[in-house]
């Protein structure tokens, strides 16, 4: 790569960035409030929506995300005639925008994994506590607000924190819907220069980066609100 | 048009079966193994205590590059890896004079294997070491109290117990290679989803929900048999770990 054609590349890269965050954060964010419905729902046993729930979480982890992309690009076109348009071949795979899809399948993926982390952590507080908010007078929706919650909060966080790094690393896979993310921008370089060892590298160090900068965001987090209690 | 054509997925499912999953399990279990025994030499370099000689200090200097190696190969995404080692390793071996035929299958293979080897010693590396840390320090004090050596100690003391540790973490890595390895399809091998793809250009396209949903449920009926598989294994382990503390064997 000569000096003019790294420059490029980097601040290609760098442009990249906000487009890797965004498919990190917020199928994060969204899978934070949409996983704390599912935890809650299978843990409250809800008729109906309980065992779906179940069998849901458990497809959505036994799938590669890769495949679950794929599976989103294909299906939603396909579901969307059938629910609307009466079976009828109305919408295609181009009337569905990449980055809706993209950002739906992370956020089945998302919050699949963080509603077994907030399951595990609920799950992690005594029985007791329920029983003694409940006997207070409290209602279930007060009990989770203002007793379960807050301590099963602290136990997800550091579980919350290692996923946000596994999915900053797993969004390099949207370049396969042509996102213009970090590894599809490194991989348009690679096929004009030829120089797969330099682009790889350098945009391996932008990962390592982003992720130890999460991590380290994630460790002021937990020390913060670990110091309250 | 039906919502999902069922005799498509009754075709693709035996084609999937017979050449995709045999490929799958077999790059999986390779990659396990290269990365298990990467990770195990690994821990042993980083665990190894550090005496106040030069030699030490030399280990001390080897400790904290592998330290940074291992945080450096963590924080990349298995899709990178595996194009980092796929066009890079021949681009590093004509460099130094050796040239492989990229153009020939099981060179395809070993450099899949390499790099999903590679993700795995990583993380496998920390795994045992926090395994072999969880290892109470007086277990080591008897086995020497009782006359055993560096190595007994290790293969008799230190490695049974830290194999059961690690038997959780070990099944969730397995399942993540299984998972890892759907990108491998990328590269033009036929694991898989690589049968899948192939199959779906069969019929230019126009099957692709049956196909890739038939591909995902086989990965799905894959994990769930392994979860299951190392459930038992850490069942039968901790009735092992209790005959051992009862004194019964």
């Amino acid at each position: 790569m000569s000096n003019e054609q790294l420059k490029v590349y980097l601040l290609d890269l760098l442009k990249a960035i906000p487009v890797t965050l965004e498919f990190t954060c917020i199928p994060m964010l969204a899978g934070a409030v949409l996983g704390l419905l599912v935890a809650v729902t299978r843990i409250q046993k809800v008729k109906v929506l309980s065992p779906i729930f179940t069998a849901l979480v458990s497809a959505i982890r036994g799938i590669p995300i890769y495949v679950l992309v794929f599976v989103t690009y294909y299906g939603t076109p396909r579901l969307g005639n059938f629910l609307f348009h009466g079976g009828e071949n109305v919408l295609t795979i181009r009337s569905v925008p990449n980055v809706v899809v993209a950002m739906g399948a992370f956020t089945l993926y998302t919050t699949a994994y963080i509603s077994e982390i907030y399951r595990s952590a609920i799950s992690s507080i005594d029985a007791g506590q329920m029983s003694a908010a409940l006997a207070g007078g409290m209602n279930l929706f007060q009990a989770y607000r203002r007793v379960i919650l807050p301590q099963a909060l602290v136990v997800a966080l550091p579980n919350y924190g290692n996923f946000f790094i596994a999915t900053l690393k797993a969004s390099s896979i949207v370049f396969v819907v042509s996102i213009r993310e970090l590894m599809s921008v490194a991989k348009i370089n690679t096929e004009m220069t030829h120089t797969y060892i330099q682009s790889y590298f350098i945009v391996a160090v932008f990962y390592v980066v982003l992720g130890l900068l999460f991590a380290y965001l994630f460790k002021q987090l937990e020390k913060r609100i670990c110091h309250q209690y | 048009m039906r919502v999902f054509d069922g005799s498509y997925f009754l075709k693709t499912l035996p084609k999937i079966l017979l050449q995709g999953v045999p490929v799958t399990i077999l790059v999986t279990a390779a990659a396990l193994a290269l990365g298990f025994l990467l990770g195990l030499l690994l821990t042993i370099v980083k665990v190894y205590p550090v005496k106040p000689t030069k030699g030490g200090a030399v280990l001390r200097l080897v400790q904290r590059v592998l330290d940074f190696v291992t945080l450096f190969v963590r924080g990349v995404p298995n899709f990178l890896m595996l194009y980092l080692i796929y066009f890079g390793l021949p681009e590093v071996l004509e460099g130094i004079g050796l040239s492989l035929s990229r153009t020939s299958d099981a060179t395809k293979y070993y450099l899949v294997i390499a790099a999903l080897g590679l993700t795995v010693a990583a993380p496998a590396s920390e795994m045992f070491r926090s395994a072999y840390l969880s290892v109470d320090v007086q277990q080591i004090e008897a086995g020497k109290s009782f006359g055993y050596s560096g190595w007994q100690r290790f293969l008799h003391i230190i490695l049974p117990q830290a194999f059961y540790v690690s038997i959780p973490n070990i099944g969730n890595r397995t399942i993540q290679v299984i998972h890892g390895t759907s990108l491998i399809s990328y590269l033009g091998v036929l694991d898989i989803m690589g049968v899948a793809k192939l199959v779906n250009s069969y019929v230019y396209g126009a099957k692709s929900v049956e196909v890739y949903v038939t591909a995902a449920l086989v990965y799905w009926v894959m994990t769930i048999l392994l979860e299951r598989a190392f459930r038992l294994l850490e069942k039968k382990s901790i009735k092992g770990m209790q005959n051992v503390a009862e004194g019964t064997v």
